[in-house]
């Protein structure tokens, strides 16, 4: 199936265009900022560490907002730039850790980190902070793989 | 010039980015990874001025606690991004991306001084506004646009010029 989808004519076309492929991996870019950008005010102040004057809850919703728009513009141009190289990406094991990890940190932001912002009373809690950590390893780890996939193909 | 950027690549920090087997490499994920977080945080100061997140805290408190990371993702980013050009001075001189990428920063520079010494001298009757006036909104709203500008023409050089998938 994935030799198909990389036959396709879709595949082609961006396949063989430097252009095309480049300001797909530039928007991709753009939208993984978006994404690290609103994980990194979420961890950091989960961690306690940044704006310790807004409350955890109005830091992680706006920040939800953010990687939503993120998450958007980086999900359809990796499908796009995935599409003329399906097969090789799909057996890539830093392909697969980089998705792996990225799965582990969208579930850890939409369950955890913002039932645990929401937490009320007590202000920053050990809970918020090791959400707060895990959370942000688990997005620079995505961060580090998709530059290893990148630079060591 | 290019004579000068000829000798630049021909130094050992020149020809150790160029060469070494995963030097390169480390540089240029150290140059995205410190560009996530200066970027990444400068962005919330920009919500922030557009009065689109953390209107409850005051402008000027959100600056000072936003700075200190930003400017840490700076000094990394500016430092990783001197010594891969050292590596390939002339290519990048000679690629139009560089040249926007650059303008863009210069362009940033300005927006940030005008906005510290024009826009923000009458801040104090405005600080605690959860939407700021019209200048302060200008001013987040075109660090936004230029620095998506500066990450798109990065990407861009990238592919241009190395001529190294990825690269």
């Amino acid at each position: 199936m994935l030799e198909a989808l990389q036959d396709s004519w879709l595949a082609h076309t961006i396949g063989e265009s430097q252009m095309l492929t480049a300001s797909l991996s530039a928007l991709h870019l753009v939208g993984f900022t978006l994404v690290m950008s609103s994980a990194l005010v979420s961890g950091l102040r989960m961690l306690g560490v940044t704006l310790r004057e807004v409350t955890a809850i109005n830091v992680i919703r706006p920040a939800t907002r953010v990687m939503l728009i993120g998450l958007s513009v980086s999900a359809v141009t990796g499908a796009l730039l995935f599409i003329p190289r399906a097969a090789g990406a799909a057996a890539n094991d830093i392909f697969r850790l980089k998705l792996t990890l990225l799965l582990g940190a969208i579930l850890m932001h939409f369950t955890m980190t913002r039932r645990v912002a929401g937490w009320r009373g007590v202000g920053d809690t050990g809970a918020q902070r090791a959400t707060g950590a895990l959370g942000l390893a688990l997005w620079v780890g995505v961060a580090l793989a998709g530059c290893a996939f990148i630079l060591l193909e | 010039m290019l004579d000068f950027l000829h000798r630049l690549e021909a130094t050992g920090v020149g020809t150790l980015v160029r060469e070494s087997l995963y030097g390169f490499q480390i540089l240029v994920a150290i140059h995205v990874m410190a560009l996530m977080l200066s970027v990444g945080m400068i962005l919330w100061f920009d919500l922030r001025l557009l009065g689109l997140a953390l209107g409850s805290a005051p402008v000027t408190r959100v600056y000072r606690r936003i700075i200190p990371w930003a400017t840490t993702g700076f000094v990394v980013m500016f430092s990783s991004g001197a010594l891969l050009f050292t590596g390939f001075a002339s290519a990048a001189y000679q690629s139009p991306y560089f040249r926007i990428k650059v303008s863009a920063l210069l362009l940033l520079a300005a927006n940030a001084a005008f906005y510290h010494m024009v826009t923000e001298r009458g801040g104090r009757s405005w600080d605690d506004d959860a939407m700021p006036p019209k200048a302060a909104r200008l001013a987040g709203l075109v660090s936004m646009a230029l620095w998506a500008t500066v990450i798109i023409c990065g990407r861009l050089m990238a592919y241009t010029m190395y001529n190294r998938p990825g690269g």
